[in-house]
C-alpha cells in the first residue's frame, strides 16, 4: 500500500502542476464572461464560436497550427534565456530583424529550392542571434541589464525597419503605395504540407527545435552551465564556467530562435513579404507562452498552443457573437495571472502546496545587475 | 506519461469553455438570449436578405477614424436595407499577415457583401472578388488598379474613394480668407500617404487660388507608418514653430499628429482646421479656434455603395465620393459673408471640374496622387 502511494506520489505532483493551470483558464473564463455580458454579447455563443474558429473545420485547425507556429518558436527562445537567468523581453525585435533578414536573402539571392530555403532561414537565425547577442554582450562587459537593452533594441529593430520599408527605402517595394518589401522568390517559400491550404511546415521545424532545445537544456553540458548560471551566478563562477561567455551565448541562442520564427513567418504566409502591422505581438506573446509553459521547452508548446487556438479562434467569435478582438486579450491576461500568481488558485480551490522540489528559476535573480 | 497529462490539460481546456457556458449563473440570465440565437439560426437563411461583413485594417472598430466610419456606415446601411443584427458583422484584423483569411471567413460563413478598409487590403480583397464573382465587394481607400497601377474593375468589386484635394481646397481657400498676417501653415501626416498628399496639394492650391501673395508653409511628419499619425508631440512642436514664423492659421491632416498641432496651434490663439471628420465634435480641445474641417464622408459613402447594390445600380470599379467642408459652429459669425459665398462657389466649381484643385506646385510631393476628375 505505501508502496503504491510511493508510485503515485510523482503522478499527484504533476497533477498539481497541471490543474492550476486548468483552473486558472476556467476562472479566467468565467471572469471573461462576466465582461463579455456586461458588453452585451453572449458568452456561449462566444465561447462556442472561439471553439468551432479554432478547431471546427480542417482550415480552421490550419490557421490555430500557423499562429501556434512563432509563439513555440519565439516561447522557447524566452524560456531558454530564462532558464540562463536572462529576461528576454527582446524577442518582437529579433523576430523582426530575423524576418527582413530572410527577405534580403529570399528576395536576392538565387538558388535552387534546396539551398535557397535553409540559406533564408539560416539568415534569419543569424540576424536574430547578432541582434541578442549586443544586449547580451552589453551585460557581460558592463553589467547593463538586459530588461532595458532589450526594450531599446526593440524600438532601434522596429525603426530602422519601418524606414528601410518607408518611401524610397532601401527594401521598399517600388510599385507599392504600402510600406513593404518585394515577396520571396518561390525558391525561398516553404514547402506547403497539405496541398491547397496554407499549412507549410514551420510547425514541424517549431516541434522539433521544442524536443532540440529540451535536449539542450537538460541533457548538454551547455544547458547545465546555462541553468547554472541562470540560478546562481556566483555559485556558477566557483564551479569554473565562463560567465560572461555563457551569458553572450545564451542570448544569441535565444534571439537566433526568435529571428527563425521571424523567417518562418516571411517565407510560410502569403503575400510572402514584409509589411508594416506585420507580426505585431508575436514577440511579447512569446513571453506570456513562456511562463504559462512554466519555462519549459514542452509546457511552452501546449501553452503556445492555446495562445494560438484563441488567437485564431477569435475571428469566428468576433464574427459570430460580434465580441470584439480586445476580448481574447483579457482572457489570455487573466490566464496569464492566475498562472504567475497561483497562489489567488489555490487559495480559491483550497489546493494544498506540495512539490517540495519545484523545479524553478528565481526570475528577479537578473536584477542584480551583471556578472560582476 | 507527462505529455499525455499536457494533451488531457488542452482537451480540458476545451471542455472548460464548454462548463463555462453550463455555469447556472450565466445561463440563467441568458436564457432568453439562447432561445433567440436558435431560433433565429433557423429562420436566418430566409431572413437575411442580405448578409454584411466588414474586415477592419489592422485597428479598432472604435478609433474615431477610418474603421470606425466605415464600421458604422456598414451598421446604417444594415438598418436602411431592414436588416436584423445577426445579418451583419466585423472582424478587426490584428497582423497583416491575417488579411485574406479574415476576409475569407466571411466568405465560408456565407456573408454577400464583404466590405475591407484601407488600401493595405486592396490587393487581396480584388484577388478574393475574382474568385468570388457572385459576391459583391467593397474597398474603402482602394483603388481598383492591377499591378501596374493600370485600372482594371471587376464588375463586383467597388473602390470607394475619395477627392481629399476638393476638401484640402476648400479649407485652403477658407484659410487664404481668414489670415491676416498672410502666412498660413499645415502639419501633416506621412507624405507617401496619397489622401494626405491629396489633402496637402488641395490645401496649398487653395490658399493660392484666393490669396496669391499668402505664404504656405507645410510640415509632413518626417517619420514612417508606425508614428507620423500618432506624434502629437511633433505635431505641437511644429505649430508652435509655425506660429513663431507668424502663421495665423493651421491646417492639420494626419491623425494624433494634427490633433497635437491643432490643440497647441489653438493654445497659441491662431485659427485652426480640421480633417475627415467634423473635428469641432471629436476633438473638442479646439471648439473655440476651429473654423471648420475637411470632411471625408466615409460614413455616407460605405452606406451608398452598400444602397447600389440593393438597388441593382452597383457597377464595380473606383468610386470617387467628394470631400466638403464642415459646418463652421462656433466661428460662423467670425466669417465674412462674402467669404462664405465665395466658399460656395469655389465648391461648385470644384465639383463642376472648372477649377483643378490637384495641379502640383513647385516643392511638392513629385508624386500628388492626383486623381482625373470624372
Amino acid at each position: 500500500m505505501d508502496n503504491l502511494l510511493n508510485k503515485l506520489n510523482p503522478i499527484k505532483n504533476i497533477y498539481i502542476s497541471v490543474i492550476v493551470p486548468i483552473l486558472a483558464i476556467f476562472t479566467a473564463l468565467i471572469l471573461s464572461s462576466v465582461v463579455i455580458i456586461l458588453s452585451g454579447s453572449n458568452p456561449l455563443l462566444a465561447y462556442l464560436a472561439l471553439a468551432e474558429g479554432a478547431f471546427g473545420n480542417l482550415n480552421n485547425w490550419i490557421e490555430t497550427i500557423l499562429k501556434t507556429t512563432p509563439l513555440i518558436i519565439g516561447g522557447l527562445g524566452v524560456a531558454l534565456a530564462f532558464r540562463g537567468g536572462l529576461f528576454n523581453i527582446g524577442v518582437e525585435g529579433q523576430i523582426f530583424v530575423g524576418s527582413i533578414a530572410s527577405v534580403i536573402i529570399g528576395t536576392t539571392l538565387k538558388a535552387p529550392a534546396i539551398i535557397h530555403i535553409p540559406l533564408t532561414l539560416l539568415a534569419g537565425v543569424i540576424a536574430g542571434a547578432v541582434w541578442a547577442a549586443i544586449p547580451g554582450y552589453l551585460k557581460a562587459k558592463f553589467g547593463a541589464h538586459e530588461v532595458i537593452t532589450t526594450i531599446m533594441t526593440n524600438y532601434i529593430a522596429t525603426r530602422i525597419i519601418t524606414w528601410s520599408i518607408g518611401m524610397n527605402g532601401p527594401l521598399r517595394k517600388t510599385t507599392s503605395f504600402v510600406p513593404e518589401t518585394n515577396s520571396l522568390l518561390e525558391t525561398a517559400r516553404l514547402p506547403i504540407m497539405i496541398s491547397d491550404t496554407r499549412l507549410h511546415i514551420g510547425i514541424v521545424i517549431a516541434l522539433i527545435l521544442a524536443i532540440v532545445v529540451y535536449i539542450l537544456l537538460f541533457r548538454t553540458t551547455l544547458g547545465i552551465e546555462i541553468r547554472t548560471v541562470g540560478l546562481n551566478i556566483t555559485a556558477a563562477k566557483y564551479c569554473g564556467i565562463k560567465v560572461n561567455r555563457n551569458i553572450v551565448l545564451t542570448m544569441a541562442i535565444s534571439g537566433g530562435l526568435a529571428g527563425l520564427a521571424g523567417a518562418i513567418q516571411v517565407m510560410g504566409l502569403p503575400p510572402y513579404n514584409f509589411t508594416a502591422g506585420f507580426n505585431v505581438g508575436y514577440g511579447f506573446d512569446s513571453l506570456a507562452v513562456a511562463v504559462l509553459g512554466n519555462i519549459n521547452p514542452i509546457g511552452v508548446v501546449f501553452s503556445a498552443f492555446l495562445f494560438g487556438a484563441m488567437d485564431s479562434g477569435a475571428r469566428l467569435m468576433q464574427l459570430r457573437a460580434k465580441v470584439p478582438v480586445d476580448m481574447i486579450t483579457i482572457l489570455q491576461g487573466l490566464i496569464l495571472m492566475f498562472v504567475a500568481a497561483n497562489q489567488i488558485i489555490r487559495g480559491i480551490y483550497r489546493i494544498q502546496i506540495q512539490d517540495k522540489k519545484a523545479d524553478k528559476v528565481n526570475l528577479s535573480q537578473g536584477w542584480g545587475g551583471g556578472s560582476k | 506519461m507527462k505529455r499525455n497529462l499536457t494533451k488531457l490539460m488542452v482537451l480540458l481546456a476545451i471542455l472548460s469553455i464548454l462548463l463555462t457556458a453550463c455555469q447556472p449563473k450565466v445561463s440563467e440570465t441568458e436564457q432568453p438570449v439562447q432561445n433567440e440565437t436558435s431560433t433565429t439560426k433557423v429562420e436566418e437563411k430566409e431572413e437575411c436578405s442580405y448578409k454584411i461583413g466588414y474586415v477592419s485594417d489592422v485597428g479598432k472598430i472604435n478609433d474615431q477614424s477610418f474603421n470606425q466610419a466605415s464600421w458604422t456606415g456598414v451598421e446604417e446601411a444594415a438598418k436602411l436595407l431592414g436588416l436584423g443584427k445577426e445579418c451583419y458583422s466585423f472582424i478587426e484584423t490584428t497582423d497583416s499577415a491575417d488579411y485574406e483569411i479574415n476576409i475569407r471567413s466571411f466568405v465560408d460563413e456565407g456573408y454577400n457583401i464583404i466590405v475591407t478598409s484601407g488600401f493595405a487590403m486592396g490587393a487581396i480583397t480584388r484577388q478574393i472578388a475574382k474568385e468570388n464573382p457572385e459576391l459583391f465587394f467593397i474597398g474603402v481607400g482602394q483603388e481598383q488598379v492591377n499591378e501596374n497601377f493600370e485600372p482594371d474593375p471587376y464588375p463586383n468589386a467597388v473602390g470607394l474613394n475619395f477627392r481629399e484635394d476638393f476638401g484640402g481646397f476648400l479649407v485652403g481657400a477658407l484659410a487664404g480668407l481668414m489670415t491676416e498676417t498672410n502666412v498660413v501653415g499645415g502639419v501633416f501626416g506621412c507624405q507617401f500617404i496619397p489622401p494626405v498628399a491629396r489633402y496637402e496639394v488641395g490645401y496649398y492650391n487653395g490658399v493660392k487660388f484666393v490669396n496669391p501673395d499668402a505664404k504656405v508653409i507645410n510640415v509632413y511628419h518626417p517619420g514612417s507608418i508606425d508614428v507620423c499619425f500618432s506624434d502629437a508631440t511633433f505635431g505641437s512642436e511644429t505649430a508652435k514653430a509655425l506660429v513663431s514664423e507668424g502663421a495665423d492659421v493651421l491646417y492639420g491632416a494626419g491623425g494624433l499628429t494634427a490633433n497635437g498641432a491643432l490643440i497647441t496651434a489653438c493654445n497659441q490663439g491662431a485659427y485652426v482646421l480640421g480633417t475627415d471628420m467634423d473635428q469641432f465634435v471629436t476633438l473638442p480641445e479646439v471648439k473655440d479656434c476651429i473654423l471648420s474641417s475637411a470632411l471625408k464622408d466615409i460614413q455616407e459613402g460605405v452606406v451608398g455603395v452598400i444602397g447600389s447594390i440593393a438597388d441593382g445600380s452597383f457597377g464595380g470599379g473606383d468610386v470617387y465620393a467628394p470631400s466638403s467642408l464642415a459646418p463652421f459652429h462656433n466661428l460662423d459669425s467670425a466669417i465674412p459673408e462674402d467669404a462664405k459665398v465665395l466658399l460656395e462657389e469655389i465648391a461648385e466649381k470644384l465639383y463642376s471640374g472648372e477649377i483643378n484643385p490637384c495641379t502640383p506646385f513647385e516643392g511638392s510631393n513629385p508624386n500628388t496622387f492626383c486623381v482625373p476628375i470624372k
